[in-house]
């Protein structure tokens, strides 16, 4: 086969931009993979997060019942300490 | 069967043939034809048939020939279709028809050719180089005798190889390079004696005559003349020895031995008569004639001029025609009463021949070199038009490559540019996947610090009031020891309110104890249930309380914080009810696995109650209501006298 400079050039750039393709490729799939690996560690992040948030939310709430019992309790102790004042009183 | 049969039969009737007379050996062949044998063996018979016609009756010759042709070609058979051209060709060579037998050797040579038959390519190029030398086309001649030698040579077959170099020493002798036909010849005869060919030393002697004679040295010439006769005549070389009586009596003619010359024309006439040899009757006949003018026997020397003349006429040999044209044209003067028109008859035929003969070499030769030009000329022209189509191809080429590579390279832009818009895109929707992630992150994180913080107040604050419910407890102690309070109301009250609030302690513990662990297992919890139950049993004297958890339960099995609390709140309820209300003799709390999960249950031999007359007090309303944020239903079973039963599934 005989080749002019125009086909020699015409196959060089074919060559060259070959080239470019396969590292564009290469390129998209690191990116791809990269990707993927961060997005698995920040599900994992959100997740673990997600659970601590979920018993916290249940530990304020024991918190919050207890806290409700425990004021009607003190408030009920107050009363009684009370009433056992004016029963000291009046005797 | 059959065949087999016949086949021997006619094997046997073609090697006996070698020893019979033809006409013996044609009605054999007819025998086998008339037997109905098979294709191949028909084909070989009509061949043979061809074969010895061809000295008999040439009309048979051709017939037989002519249907071996027929058949071989309706059955396909190469072979016999081969061999009856060859056949057809040898009969039109003895009849002097060069053309025509050129033509079958061809066809011959051709099918030889396709089944790559060397020793039959060798022979049919052998029959043609004779065969062209006849018509004196010596450079095709020469060319057609040394392919055949070749092949020869290469299958080391001496005796045809000796034959073919006899051919072309022959060619050499008609080119009038006699020496070196002489040379040939006698190095052609030392190989024929060496491999005890007799018909070649026969062939070769009278060559050796040959040339002698061309170089004027008649005394070598006669002695291999001699020599050839004698091993003809002991072998019964009929038609060698013609030819060598011919060729003597031209011997005999040349040094005036007009006798000893008609002895040895006639005998060869004689014998070419019986081998029906049309060219050598001519040729003896002319021979004669030319001779007896010679001798002054002017009828006898007519009638062998005439014969001579019609049989060169019937075979179309111009050279012997024109040769018995002269000779009549003599007779004609020799004759005593000669007649003028005869003579001019016989100048003018003799003239025309002569012309024709010139004018064919003219025009061959001239149609040679107009032939030759034109070729030459179109060999030109085809060149320059290759050289054109050549560079015009190139061209094409050059601008298929171009055009193939700039929609390649249009291919690869495009999908380069798609790779990138491909991989920008990605980027982009994982950098706003990775970024609403990280705010949902950021978002809970903040949450959970602010839960965190609000658990470490709350966690301070239970602490704080941890401490102050124990220094109620303390002081109401201290009260009650201290003044020595022998009030029995106020002493009881003291009571009550150091019950409550260790009561309250014990919650806040409990739930301390919850909120400090992420998870609760179901070991944690029957740990905590058990040393419930012995603190119940402490307080309750009258009461036996049973704790049993199944072997087949796993104690890996995991509650939230708020599960667990609530379970353990249910059966701190429940255990509350009994010791208060049921007058039980015996609580038992049984833990046990069932398909939906566990079933916690607490059962009590007390005096029960009727569920649909009883409005649930505080308890059971906030055992049910437990129950539902465990999103499991409780089930109450009591029977007045037969206790009561609290079971849940978790």
């Amino acid at each position: 086969m005989n080749f002019d400079f125009f086909s020699i050039l015409i196959y060089l750039l074919l060559a060259v931009l070959l080239a470019f393709i396969v590292k564009a490729y290469w390129d998209t799939q690191a990116i791809k993979e990269n990707a993927f690996r961060n997005h698995l560690l920040l599900e994992e992040q959100l997740v673990l997060e997600n659970n601590k948030s979920k018993m916290n939310i249940e530990k304020l709430y024991l918190s919050d019942n207890l806290q409700k019992s425990v004021f009607k309790r003190l408030f009920k102790i107050t009363k009684d300490i009370l009433l056992l004042q004016k029963l000291i009183f009046d005797k | 069967m059959k065949h087999k049969f016949l086949s021997i039969i006619f094997v046997f009737f073609s090697l006996y043939g070698f020893s019979q007379n033809p006409l013996k050996l044609i009605d054999s062949l007819k025998l086998v034809i008339a037997s109905k044998p098979q294709d191949s063996i028909k084909i070989k018979a009509y061949s043979d048939l061809c074969w010895y016609y061809r000295n008999i009756s040439t009309d048979s010759a051709f017939a037989y020939g002519n249907l071996a042709l027929k058949l071989s070609k309706s059955t396909q058979n190469k072979l016999g279709e081969a061999q009856a051209y060859n056949d057809i060709g040898i009969i039109h060579y003895g009849l002097a028809d060069f053309n025509k037998s050129i033509r079958y050797y061809k066809k011959t040579l051709n099918i030889r050719e396709q089944m790559l038959d060397s020793m039959g390519m060798a022979s049919a190029y052998n029959k043609l180089g004779i065969s062209y030398q006849r018509t004196f086309k010596l450079d095709s001649s020469i060319i057609y005798a040394t392919e055949a030698l070749k092949i020869y040579e290469a299958k080391n077959h001496i005796k045809y190889a000796t034959v073919i170099k006899n051919n072309i020493a022959n060619i050499h002798q008609d080119l009038k390079q006699y020496k070196k036909a002489l040379s040939s010849h006698l190095e052609i005869a030392e190989t024929c004696k060496k491999i005890n060919d007799y018909v070649g030393l026969t062939r070769s002697y009278t060559n050796i005559g040959n040339s002698y004679l061309f170089l004027k040295d008649t005394l070598n010439s006669f002695k291999f003349y001699q020599k050839g006769i004698e091993i003809a005549q002991e072998n019964g070389y009929q038609r060698e020895l013609a030819t060598i009586y011919n060729n003597l009596g031209s011997l005999f003619k040349n040094q005036e031995k007009f006798e000893q010359a008609i002895i040895a024309f006639n005998k060869a006439f004689v014998l070419r008569s019986k081998l029906k040899d049309n060219y050598g009757i001519s040729s003896a006949a002319i021979n004669l004639g030319v001779l007896y003018l010679s001798t002054g026997e002017t009828s006898k020397a007519k009638d062998k001029l005439n014969l001579g003349l019609n049989i060169s006429k019937k075979t179309a040999a111009k050279e012997l025609e024109m040769k018995a044209y002269e000779a009549l044209l003599l007779y004609q003067a020799l004759k005593k009463n000669t007649d003028r028109d005869s003579i001019i008859y016989y100048q003018k035929r003799y003239n025309l021949i002569q012309d024709s003969i010139f004018n064919n070499r003219i025009t061959k030769q001239v149609t040679e070199v107009q032939e030759k030009y034109n070729a030459a000329e179109r060999e030109k022209e085809i060149q320059v038009q290759r050289a054109n189509l050549a560079e015009k191809e190139l061209k094409l080429n050059k601008k298929n490559t171009q055009l193939i590579g700039l929609g390649i390279l249009a291919v690869f832009i495009s999908l380069l540019g798609y790779l990138l818009f491909n991989q920008q895109k990605l980027k982009n929707r994982q950098l706003q996947r990775e970024g609403e992630l990280k705010d949902a992150l950021i978002k809970i994180e903040t949450q959970n610090r602010l839960q965190e913080q609000r658990l470490s107040i709350s966690r301070d604050l239970h602490d704080n009031i941890g401490a102050q419910l124990t220094f109620i407890i303390s002081s109401i102690e201290n009260l009650q020891y201290g003044f020595k309070i022998t009030n029995k109301k106020l002493t009881n009250k003291l009571q009550s309110i150091s019950a409550f609030t260790k009561e309250t302690i014990y919650e806040l513990r409990d739930t301390i104890w919850a909120m400090n662990k992420n998870e609760i297992t179901l070991e944690d919890l029957q740990a905590r249930i058990s040393n419930f139950i012995d603190k119940a049993d402490t307080y309750s004297n009258n009461m036996a309380f049973s704790f049993n958890v199944d072997k087949s339960v796993s104690k890996a099995l995991i509650f939230t914080s708020v599960k667990g609390m609530n379970i353990y709140r249910i059966v701190q309820e429940a255990i509350n009810n009994a010791i208060k209300y049921s007058e039980a003799k015996s609580v038992s709390v049984n833990i046990s696995k069932v398909n939906q999960g566990v079933k916690i249950e607490i059962k009590d031999n007390g005096k029960g109650f009727k569920p649909e007359n009883s409005s649930f007090g505080n308890g059971l309303n906030n055992m049910k209501k437990r129950a539902q944020e465990l999103q499991t239903n409780i089930s109450i079973e009591s029977h007045l006298g037969k206790g009561t039963v609290i079971s849940l599934i978790v």
